[in-house]
């Protein structure tokens, strides 16, 4: 049998194992409390994208109905394992466009620990929102590619 | 990775945010609170700091710099928008679908002894953005308190 874990050295296997654990609960720790925090208060999420954002109003309402719970189902199947190399591909793909849109438009009053609607003060800088999204897409990504689940 | 399984994903999602969709265009957006005493100048609210500071955590709360641009670019309010109160008739069209959207739109200057954030608050009224409030202890009166804010680095 060939793969990525058979070619692995027998003393690093759980090392790699840990490791993707490690990843898929803090991913999906991260991811539940960024659903919970804006399920909790639908209208302010759309008021923050429509108002701080910049968002209209059309587009606005289509990511504040259906982001939250894009970012539930992901983070609950990462807790519990269940389709969790579907789930980090998406969270993933969630992550790029956090990363693009973040660098094109930074919102200063964003608190950017995905608490919303808690506000930081002061306001973290990009530089340290760019590397926590790098380091979850690194996770994600790492994820997504085992062959499977642990 | 197995396709049905995104499709299960995505289908769950968009059936759940069903639900999101209906509390957002059937639930009403709960009032703010009537300020206690009433403080304005022609008809235009006055905000204390911790009334400004408490809109600030409102997402539905717009700050106005209305100082230049180099003075915004030093310092400002997290999350402001600067139109400066000389350019205002040029700037004020890309900004307007924001503000009309804003729960609150609280416009401030550098500190009370500017008349900047009441000429520009008049005019926004006269935009229809009744929802203009004026913060008079400006950027002065905020950055001595600590409150969120945006530095230059230099």
């Amino acid at each position: 049998m060939s793969g990525p874990t058979a070619d692995c050295p027998p003393c690093a296997r759980p090392f790699r194992r840990l490791v993707g654990r490690v990843c898929r609960y803090a991913l999906g720790a991260f991811f539940l409390i960024a659903a919970v925090s804006k399920i909790t208060d639908l209208h302010g999420f759309r008021d923050y994208l429509t108002v701080q954002v910049g968002l209209a109003p059309s587009p606005a309402f289509v990511v504040a109905a259906v982001l939250p719970w894009l970012e539930l189902v992901c983070g609950l199947c990462l807790v519990s394992g269940m389709a969790s190399r579907e789930a980090a591909a998406l969270t993933a793909a969630l992550l790029v466009v956090f990363i693009v849109f973040g660098q094109l438009h930074h919102v200063e009053s964003d608190c950017g620990c995905a608490l919303w609607p808690a506000k930081l003060s002061p306001p973290p800088g990009r530089l340290w929102l760019l590397g926590r999204n790098l380091l979850l897409l690194a996770c994600a990504c790492l994820l997504s590619a085992r062959p499977s689940p642990n | 990775m197995k396709p049905a399984n995104f499709a299960r994903i995505l289908a769950l999602s968009l059936a759940l945010s069903g639900y999101s969709a209906w509390l957002l265009t059937a639930r009403e957006r709960p009032a703010p609170p009537a300020p206690t005493e009433p403080w304005a100048v022609a008809d235009v609210p006055l905000l204390h700091a911790d009334e400004a500071e408490a809109l600030w955590h409102q997402s539905s709360t717009l700050f106005v710099d209305v100082r230049s641009p180099f003075d915004y670019q030093v310092g400002h309010i997290a999350g402001a928008v600067n139109l400066p109160e000389e350019e205002m008739e040029a700037r004020l069209p890309s900004l307007l679908p924001r503000m009309e959207q804003a729960g609150a739109v609280v416009v401030y200057c550098k500190s009370v002894d500017c008349g900047k954030s009441l000429w520009a608050a008049l005019r926004l009224r006269q935009h229809g953005l009744t929802q203009t409030k004026i913060y008079p202890g400006g950027w002065n009166e905020w950055s001595n308190r600590g409150l969120p804010a945006v530095r230059s680095p230099i």
